[in-house]
Parts: C-alpha cells; sequence; structure tokens
C-alpha cells in the first residue's frame, strides 16, 4: 500500500484516481490542482506521501518545474509523471522525475509503476 | 536589345556608384520605389533601402567593390511612400579600365512570395496548436472514461451482459486513444522530420509486440521472429516502435483467434543497401484492389479498410523519412483470405555481417 498525491488540473480526474489507487489498495492523502499548490500541499503533509502522481500542463506552475521544486526542497521525494504530452518526457525526466506514464494508463500499469518505485 | 530586355524586365535593375549616386535604374525600378527619373538622380542608394536591411547591403556592396560577384542577395528596399519592398537578387561589378566603377544590381521582388510563406507558417502554427490543444483535450478525456469503465468494472454485483458492454467500451475508448496519438505524430511527423540514426529493429519489434500485447488482454501474440537483438542495424528514428506496433497491432485486431501467430522473418536483399523485414500474419488479409489504398495519405471512409488507414499512413510516412518502403502481399499468395503479408524495407546499416536469409530475389 502507498500513500499518495495526486496533482492534475482536471477535478473529475481526481475522482477517478481516487478510487482506482483505493481499489488497488492505495490511499490517497492529497491533492493539488497545480504545481504551486502541490508544493504547498506536500509541505503540509506529514509524514510525506510514498509518491507523487504529477500532470505536466497545469496553470500557475507546471509540472516539471513543480518537480524540480519539490526535490530542491526534499531530495527523497517520489515524483511519477501522467501525461498526455509525451514531448516532454525528457524535460519530466531530466528533472528529476522517477518515471513517465503517457495518457491514457490502464489501472495495472498505474499500479506496477507504483509498485516499481515504492519500496515495500 | 539588351537595353529593350532590362526595360521590359520586371525585375529591379540599376547600377551605383561609389558614392551611393545611381548612374542607371529601369523602368520596374522607378514605378516600384515610386520616384520620377528627376528625382532618382539625386537620390544615394542608403535612401531606398529599408533601414533594418542597410548593413546587410553595405557589407555585400564592399564586396562587390572588391572585384567579387553575389548571387541570392536579400535586401529589402523601401518605396517613397514607404512601402517595404522585400527582394532576391544578384550583385556584379561594373569595370572600366581594370577598376570598379559601379555596383549592377538585378533584383526580382519577392513580396508575393514572402506574404505566401508568411501565411503557410502562419496556418501551420495555427493547425500545429489546435492539434496540440485537441489531442491534449481529448487523451485527458479518453482518460476519465477510461479509468471510469475500470471503476465499474470492479463491481462483484454488475450483471455479465454490463460488464461485456463496458469491455467493449474500454475498448472503443482505446481505440480512439490510438487513433489521437497517431494524429499528433502524424502532425509531429510533417511539421519536423526526426533524425536517422542506427537503430536495431529487432529490439523494436520485441518492444512493440510488448506494447500491443497488453492492450488485446484476451489475446496472446505468438510472435516467431528469425532474428533477435544485435543482429542487424538499420537507419530508421524514435518512431521505428510505431512502424512494427501499428503492424502488429492490425495483425492482433483481425484475427479471431485467442492466439494470434504473427511470423517475422528479416533477410537483407542482397545488391541493395535494403534489409527486408516480412511481417505476416494470419487475418482476414488484404484484397487485392485495396492494397494500394491502405497507404494512401487520406484517412479512409471506405468499409473494411476503415480503422486500417491512419496507422498505415503514419507508417507509410516514417519510413519514407529515411528513405525506407512498405508494401503489402498475400501471406499466401492469390490467396488474401489467408491474411497478408507486409513488406517493409529499411536502409541496412550492416550489410557484410548479416548473419542468415540472404537471397537475391529482390522485390
Amino acid at each position: 500500500m502507498a500513500t499518495v498525491l495526486i496533482v492534475d488540473d482536471d477535478s473529475f480526474l481526481h475522482r477517478v484516481l481516487e478510487r482506482i489507487l483505493t481499489i488497488g489498495g492505495h490511499q490517497v492523502v492529497g491533492h493539488a490542482d497545480d504545481g504551486a499548490k502541490a508544493i504547498e500541499v506536500f509541505v503540509q503533509l506529514n509524514p510525506k506521501p510514498d509518491i507523487i502522481l504529477m500532470d505536466h500542463r497545469m496553470p500557475i506552475m507546471n509540472g516539471t518545474t513543480a518537480t524540480r521544486e519539490l526535490l530542491h526542497m526534499d531530495a527523497s521525494a517520489r515524483i511519477l509523471f501522467i501525461s498526455a504530452d509525451e514531448t516532454v518526457k525528457t524535460e519530466v525526466m531530466d528533472a528529476g522525475a522517477l518515471g513517465f506514464l503517457t495518457k491514457p494508463i490502464r489501472s495495472k500499469d498505474l499500479f506496477s509503476a507504483i509498485e516499481s518505485h515504492v519500496p515495500s | 536589345m539588351i537595353w529593350t530586355l532590362i526595360e521590359g524586365t520586371n525585375d529591379l535593375v540599376h547600377s551605383v556608384r561609389r558614392d551611393g549616386h545611381f548612374d542607371f535604374v529601369n523602368r520596374a525600378w522607378v514605378n516600384t520605389l515610386e520616384y520620377s527619373d528627376e528625382e532618382v538622380l539625386d537620390l544615394t542608394i542608403e535612401k531606398v533601402i529599408f533601414p533594418g536591411s542597410l548593413k546587410e547591403y553595405q557589407a555585400s556592396a564592399s564586396r562587390v567593390f572588391a572585384g567579387e560577384s553575389l548571387t541570392n542577395v536579400e535586401t529589402t528596399f523601401v518605396s517613397k511612400s514607404g512601402t517595404l519592398v522585400p527582394t532576391e537578387g544578384n550583385l556584379f561589378p561594373r569595370h572600366e579600365e581594370g577598376k570598379v566603377v559601379a555596383l549592377q544590381g538585378f533584383y526580382r521582388n519577392v513580396t508575393d512570395r514572402k506574404k505566401s510563406e508568411e501565411k503557410l507558417r502562419e496556418q501551420r502554427a495555427r493547425t500545429e496548436f489546435f492539434v496540440d490543444l485537441m489531442t491534449h483535450d481529448l487523451t485527458n478525456i479518453n482518460q476519465e472514461v477510461l479509468s471510469t469503465f475500470e471503476i465499474l468494472l470492479h463491481d462483484p454485483s454488475l450483471p455479465a451482459p454490463m460488464t461485456e458492454l463496458l469491455k467493449e467500451g474500454l475498448r472503443e475508448v482505446e481505440r480512439s486513444s490510438n487513433l489521437i496519438a497517431n494524429v499528433k505524430k502524424i502532425s509531429q511527423l510533417y511539421a519536423k522530420t526526426p533524425a536517422a540514426k542506427k537503430m536495431d529493429p529487432a529490439e523494436a519489434l520485441f518492444s512493440a509486440a510488448k506494447a500491443v500485447e497488453s492492450g488485446f488482454p484476451e489475446k496472446t501474440l505468438k510472435l516467431n521472429a528469425n532474428f533477435r537483438p544485435g543482429q542487424y542495424l538499420v537507419l530508421a528514428d524514435d518512431y521505428l516502435k510505431d512502424v512494427f506496433q501499428s503492424l502488429l497491432h492490425n495483425a492482433m485486431k483481425f484475427d479471431e483467434k485467442r492466439e494470434v501467430e504473427v511470423e517475422v522473418d528479416a533477410d537483407v536483399v542482397q545488391h541493395t543497401p535494403f534489409l527486408r523485414i516480412q511481417i505476416k500474419d494470419r487475418g482476414r488479409g488484404i484484397p487485392e484492389e485495396e492494397k494500394e489504398e491502405i497507404f494512401a495519405r487520406i484517412a479512409h471512409r471506405r468499409e473494411g479498410i476503415l480503422g486500417l488507414g491512419l496507422g498505415l499512413t503514419l507508417v507509410k510516412q516514417v519510413l519514407e523519412n529515411y528513405g525506407g518502403q512498405i508494401l503489402v502481399k498475400d501471406r499466401v499468395e492469390g490467396n488474401h483470405k489467408k491474411g497478408a503479408n507486409f513488406i517493409v524495407l529499411f536502409r541496412h546499416e550492416q550489410p557484410g555481417k548479416a548473419g542468415n536469409g540472404t537471397d537475391d530475389r529482390g522485390d
């Protein structure tokens, strides 16, 4: 079981992802709808989430910038990208993301990515 | 006769002395830049060159007065009323008693061409913007629908017919996602051709097979390849996996058996620079009259080949970018119902190290 922070500007996606993650035995501990909010939520969370599911294209601060900021604050943060924009894959991996899943993703692929990045 | 030609041409022609004054301008020059013959007598070249273009013009003029001839020099003139006239021209020195005394310039007015180029750039940027926006947002919507269906499928109280319906819906969402992904890739390919490099076709094939198989949870893909990673290298780009993925996807989709058998043979076509890879499926095949059409650039709407079109359009476009080719034949010659044989020709990068299957039959 992993604790998860979801960062995406689509509110309906938050609802379905939370439900999917719950089915998979994971627990969603926080939500943010842009990169800046993600940093705020991450700072407040204690303990920190096992993994952050991050979108790239969001208002105010995009996922890549948020990743750099989060890893600057806490180098042990685990960030997994889920984005429709495959062209940013190299950029986000360079920023320090652990992995990149291209939307749309099936739940089994999401679970297996989380399991491979979060120590059991 | 030469003067008739110079006076009759639509190109701007002038002769400029070292002091910048004109000793000749033709009729097109006068008409385009809107000066009278009398006014030209007092003009200097600096007054008819657009300030933003003056530095480049002066650099070119220095070279011409040093005796050099220049071709395809871009210069923007400015007319008396302030209209900018972009031109492309050739500049030559005029000699008298062994010395360069003037610069002679023949300039083609490229205003219309520049406008067309600008319009094309704007249209392309606009198209790219809309394709990007649509593919991004539609993909997000597909993600939501797909996840919602998956949530519903986890409900144990769901009646069996509803479960089947939802599974069908899931496949449709994935079909839609593949279509969107292909549209985006084609759009990117038209906008910018990726750099070709040496790639291992076996690695791309097996990676594509894995991706395709995961999209058909109720089927297995039995891939019989006669080559292995490390055996061949071909000239390709990052879309190589998409080429195999598209062909294997069709093989899976159009074969009704649960275990889908696909044979993939590679061989070097002797005395040519090509590595031939044949992908033989056991699907419903492609009738003779449709064999050419399936690679057409325009998405098909004809019954029977709908759904094949865009993926294969992408395949063709990708292959053409690095000198490859694709054609389709029957797996069993003369009987298209026994399945298709997609023959892909890649530029082979290690012709001397081919391990097996060389032949000289060609295609």
